[in-house]
């Protein structure tokens, strides 16, 4: 088949010899039941439905089971069960996958397109475009902070939980409502921002395959939609970029593909795909590094942090001010947000500070050091979250079992497993397991920052910079050791 | 040049951590009895943290405060229940150093996942090793760096 119009000889992916660097390779020609499956129009739909009804018993239990949260389907399934997945598979492996498969804009989303897996022309809602000032990461960042401040309540009551989600839910359809695409995910859900960062770790990606198809592209399927126009060319049918992204137009990080794959399906060349990669490839992406990414890390390191120290720390006056006790917990909120709104950003600033003058490269702004260097803190980070993860999930996950028999905690036994008793699995060994992640996050920190370092400064200057920035990052390692096993 | 320094001064600080480490391992003390009293209550053990010596053994007396807790000790097995009020003794042998978690096994509350205690085994050789290799994992990781930016 060949497009004259625009002079560019269109072949099938799978056909062609993928364009892509010689460290990557093309996941959709490597496995063909997957590149069926992503071209099927309810692909999308088939990942979202049982995770809806999975959420749907999450709400239901949450608010009318039981208010005991060992016992109670809402809290083990999405704090224990759902979490550990996230953190351990679905983010490290598989980048923003779930934002693919998540229940809570899927209610906004089939109401804006008026159908649940087909391509239609028009739907319901204003269509109104989101406000310029708040296109960033603010708005998740401080919804992230909010619910992480009271994350305590949040993963222990399940009636909290099922309103929490259910207020997601209604949030998401209300954006849906008024604003165009998923500007819910975009730009308000707090999950999806430390999906978001945390997924440029990640060793795979959505990506266009060949940039000069895209350049000679008239179409634009991939961020407009398919047209009539588009689908005599090719392509399967698919709704523009819903994250407001441009795949077709050089999408270079992971940080806001949702991997929906509608742009696979719209694009009518065949031209875009999902690669597998070495992992932390986009860490070292220097388009897109922001402020408001940057705190998104401090937000998530320094979340890692604390919860480790409040949560699974020894200390019951902490757990006392952080379960609503009375003045209490303003001390802890103090802390909990000073913590990570004033101390990590100014101890980063005077490591940049430090960076900066140390290599020599005055002419930097330190402002770009700050937010640059921000990146390096992302596997250490990552890793943080996973080993502060092990130690409450292998202890704890083993409720999972009489629960799924149980969900409302209401005396059923649906399958056999209501009396299987608690057994943490491995406990001995969860500091065993800790250190050596802690140990990858930091070397795969130090790799990156000094590649950051070398975008930053230069070749000469960033390898003087580079062992204040490594001592750094050491530190940061030695504070999650002394937790777990100091 | 400047690769070798870092690898030297890496290597001398990982030596003279193992040193110290090495010297507190030779120089602990000898086994003997230590008797600790902790209150169990909604969601914290008190004292939330004990230290013992290696080889030492350990006698906890736990009273619960309030209503019924648990003690599970990580990675020793032992499992015990405290009704309201009443006092449970556990004994046993502190065979491994570093930290030792035990939990309230006896669903006790919202935060009862999070109601841990410490009991730290000194020398504490896992923190101390785990601090010595971070410090070499991070200068290898550097020199690798440099390295590979070099070839």
């Amino acid at each position: 088949m060949e497009d004259e119009a625009v002079g560019v000889k269109v072949t099938q992916v799978a056909e062609r010899k993928a364009a892509v660097a010689a460290w990557k390779r093309d996941l959709l020609r490597l496995v063909p039941v997957l590149r069926w499956l992503v071209f099927q129009r309810w692909f999308q739909f088939a990942l979202i439905v049982p995770n809806l009804l999975a959420f749907t018993i999450v709400i239901l239990s949450g608010i009318f089971g039981i208010p005991v949260g060992a016992k109670n389907f809402s809290i083990i399934f999405v704090w224990i069960v759902w979490w550990a997945l996230l953190i351990v598979i679905l983010v490290p492996f598989g980048a923003r996958v779930w934002c693919a498969m998540c229940p809570i804009p899927a209610f906004g989303e089939w109401l804006q397109r008026k159908s649940f897996v087909s391509v239609t022309a028009g739907g319901v809602g204003l269509g109104r475009r989101w406000p310029r000032r708040l296109r960033n990461l603010w708005l998740a960042n401080f919804g992230f902070l909010t619910i992480a401040l009271f994350s305590p309540i949040v993963t222990t009551r399940p009636r909290v939980t099922g309103l929490l989600l259910l207020g997601l839910m209604a949030v998401a359809v209300v954006a849906h409502l008024v604003f165009e695409r998923r500007a819910f995910c975009r730009y308000l859900c707090p999950v999806g921002g430390f999906l978001g960062l945390y997924s440029m770790a990640a060793p795979v990606e959505l990506r266009r395959i060949d940039a000069e198809v895209c350049r000679q592209c008239r179409f634009k399927s991939c961020y407009r939609g398919s047209t009539q126009e588009s689908l005599q060319v090719g392509g399967v049918g698919g709704y523009g970029c819903p994250n407001f992204e441009f795949p077709g137009g050089g999408m270079e990080r992971n940080t806001y593909c949702l991997l929906c794959t509608e742009c696979v399906k719209a694009c009518p060349y065949g031209n875009i795909t999902i690669n597998v990669r070495p992992f932390g490839t986009d860490l070292l992406v220097e388009k897109g590094w922001k402020l408001d990414e940057a705190f998104k890390a401090f937000i998530m390191l320094g979340s890692a942090i604390l919860y480790s120290v409040i949560m699974i720390g020894p200390w019951g006056t902490l757990k006392d001010w952080a379960n609503l006790g009375g003045w209490g917990f303003l001390g802890y909120a103090a802390m909990f947000l000073g913590s990570i709104l004033l101390l990590a950003p100014g101890l980063h600033l005077g490591v940049s500070a430090l960076l900066r003058r140390v290599s020599g490269a005055r002419s930097v702004p330190l402002s770009e050091v700050f937010v640059n260097t921000s990146y390096a803190l992302v596997p250490v980070g990552l890793f943080g979250w996973i080993a502060f993860s092990l130690a409450f999930v292998l202890p704890n996950v083993s409720y999972a079992v009489s629960v799924l028999s149980d969900p409302f905690g209401w005396g059923w036994d649906l399958f056999g497993t209501k009396g299987y008793p608690w057994t943490p699995y491995a406990p001995g060994l969860v500091p065993y397991l800790q250190v050596p992640l802690l140990l990858v996050g930091l070397a795969w920190s130090v790799s990156a920052g000094s590649g950051i370092l070398q975008k930053t400064f230069g070749e000469a200057e960033a390898r003087r910079a580079a062992l204040p920035l490594t001592a750094y990052l050491i530190g940061v390692t030695l504070v999650f050791l002394a937790l777990y096993l100091g | 040049m400047r690769k070798e320094r870092l690898l030297v001064f890496a290597l001398a600080v990982f030596l003279l951590g193992a040193a110290a480490t090495g010297f507190a391992w030779v120089r602990r003390p000898a086994p003997a009895e230590r008797e600790f009293e902790i209150t169990a209550r909604q969601f914290a053990f008190d004292p939330p943290r004990i230290t013992v010596n290696l080889g030492d053994t350990v006698v906890l007396r736990v009273r619960s405060a309030d209503i019924t807790h648990g003690v599970y000790i990580d990675g020793y097995g032992i499992d015990v229940k405290i009704p309201p009020q009443e006092e449970a003794e556990i004994t046993f042998v502190a065979n491994r150093p570093g930290k030792i978690r035990y939990r309230c096994s006896a669903i006790c509350g919202p935060l009862h996942p999070f109601m841990v205690g410490e009991i730290i085994v000194r020398p504490n050789v896992p923190l101390t090793g785990s601090a010595l290799l971070a410090v070499a994992v991070g200068a290898v990781a550097l020199g690798y760096a440099w390295w590979r930016k070099e070839g």
